[in-house]
């Protein structure tokens, strides 16, 4: 009886040493190469606009692909804060940075801001979440640059 | 039989479970790692920003006469890299925000042309304007990120002492018959003129070496403090690699749990190239106006009549490209 037990028992963790551990290292090895990469499409895509200082369709285009070729689905948020400095009324000035939504030409100073947010869970999330019952939060990454030019 | 099924299904239980440990420290690896990664870019960008701010200063005070020389204001390139550093985790600029970001930077250095400053955590008392003792006291004092004095970049031989700069074209030296401009470099050790490598090493050292005792003076009453911090080994004279060129802006941030499980460290160095000023002049010939720059037009030549910045500026004023000076002949 113990036998049969063992044998089935075997089995199954065969199955889960075969087929479950290269998946769940396939898995873990693309979402950090994923979350790598969007960062990387995030800061070429701020030093163009600071270099450049201006936005054209083309760029946003541009990014948006790179963004979206990695396999999940990603929403792009860009603000545009901009720079606004006035006299404090004692002989000083305070900086403010005013929100905008003319994102076709910056000012020097301005600082843009992207927002990468996933739509949808990853491989790897679903799977911690179906073996360990873990509930990661979605990608989200945030990064800013103020423009040069 | 059943005895050495069960000694495999053993063997490979624990892989498995080895497995799932390897897992949960791998994914918790992973995001401390991006989190680092996303550290450093937040801190690049803000001390781009700041190191911008040095250029952008209202007024550079350059000329050809002090090469490399300006002024700004530190604090201002401290308050616009907070401010940038706030945009990049999602946190608007307002107060407690500023306050939460200064409290991560241990020290921060800004090198000038002929002096640096570094800010570290102070002693500041909060009080109007002609507060008596008593209402001074009731307002109270508090640690703020703050600059010091500016410091100069100090030399000493056995019969003066020599104030360096950027430029390297001249110092200034106290004697003891006075205080003058010495043309030239002080002598090294060995008596012959330093060389110009030898004197950006010395500057690079002076401000790695207080920026290390403000971090350290910082950390002397934090009992995780380990005694020990990351500066890229460019700022270190053992590689002989200068990472202070030109007028810089250093920060470290330290402690940052913003985003992350852990306290996270990371470290910037910025560093501005302005050599000099390449002035455009606006002048008259033939009854149009034309402008080109100042070391294009042969002196004497030209009489100029305005002096610009850039040639956006100079078109504006109506003057036009002038291709006799700037191309060495007619247009194409």
């Amino acid at each position: 009886m113990t036998d049969l037990f063992n044998k089935i028992l075997g089995v199954l963790l065969a199955f889960i040493l075969l087929a479950g551990a290269p998946m769940i290292i396939q898995t873990m090895s693309r979402e950090l190469t994923v979350h790598r990469s969007v960062l990387n499409e995030m800061t070429n895509f701020i030093d163009k606009v600071t270099d450049n200082g201006r936005l054209s369709p083309a760029d946003l285009a541009d990014f948006q692909l790179g963004i979206s070729s990695y396999g999940i689905a990603m929403d792009i948020t860009i603000n545009r804060y901009m720079k606004v400095v006035n006299p404090d009324g004692a002989s000083g000035t305070y900086t403010s940075y005013v929100y905008s939504d003319d994102l076709t030409t910056w000012n020097a100073g301005d600082i843009i801001q992207v927002k990468v947010q996933a739509v949808d869970y990853s491989g790897a999330q679903r799977l911690q979440n179906r073996i360990l019952r873990l509930t990661p939060a979605k990608f989200e990454q945030t990064l800013a640059g103020m423009i040069r030019k | 039989m059943g005895k050495n099924f069960g000694i495999i299904n053993m063997v490979a239980i624990v892989y498995i479970a080895a497995l799932l440990f390897g897992y949960l420290i791998y994914t918790q690896k992973e995001k401390n790692e991006i989190e680092q990664l996303k550290l450093s870019y937040a801190i690049d960008y803000a001390s781009d920003a700041g190191a911008q701010q040095l250029l952008g200063a209202g007024m550079l005070d350059m000329d050809y006469a002090n090469y490399k020389a300006f002024n700004v204001d530190p604090q201002q390139v401290l308050d616009t890299f907070i401010d940038v550093f706030c945009f990049n985790y999602d946190m608007p600029p307002v107060a407690a925000n500023r306050q939460m970001i200064k409290d991560y930077i241990p020290a921060a250095a800004v090198a000038m042309f002929d002096g640096y400053y570094i800010a570290s955590h102070r002693p500041v008392q909060f009080y109007k304007e002609g507060a008596t003792p008593q209402e001074q006291a009731a307002y109270g004092a508090d640690r703020q990120l703050r600059f010091g004095l500016k410091q100069a970049y100090g030399y000493r031989t056995t019969a003066a002492r020599y104030a360096l700069n950027m430029g390297l074209d001249y110092t200034y030296r106290l004697t003891d018959s006075g205080f003058e401009k010495y043309d030239g470099l002080p002598p090294d050790e060995t008596g012959s003129m330093m060389t110009k490598e030898y004197a950006m090493k010395w500057i690079n050292n002076l401000v790695a070496g207080d920026l290390a005792a403000a971090i350290h003076e910082e950390n002397s009453v934090n009992y995780s403090w380990k005694n020990r911090f990351y500066i890229p080994s460019q700022l270190t004279s053992q590689t002989g690699v200068n990472a202070i060129e030109g007028p810089s802006f250093l920060v470290l941030v330290q402690g940052v749990r913003l985003t992350s499980a852990k306290p996270i460290d990371g470290f910037s160095v910025s560093g501005t190239k302005i050599d000099q000023a390449r002035m455009l002049i606006g002048y008259e010939r033939s009854g149009k106006r034309y402008y080109a720059f100042a070391d294009r037009v042969p002196a004497g030549s030209e009489t100029p009549t305005m002096m610009f910045s850039t040639m956006k500026e100079a078109a504006q004023a109506g003057y036009e490209f002038d291709w006799k000076y700037m191309a060495g002949g007619g247009p194409p």
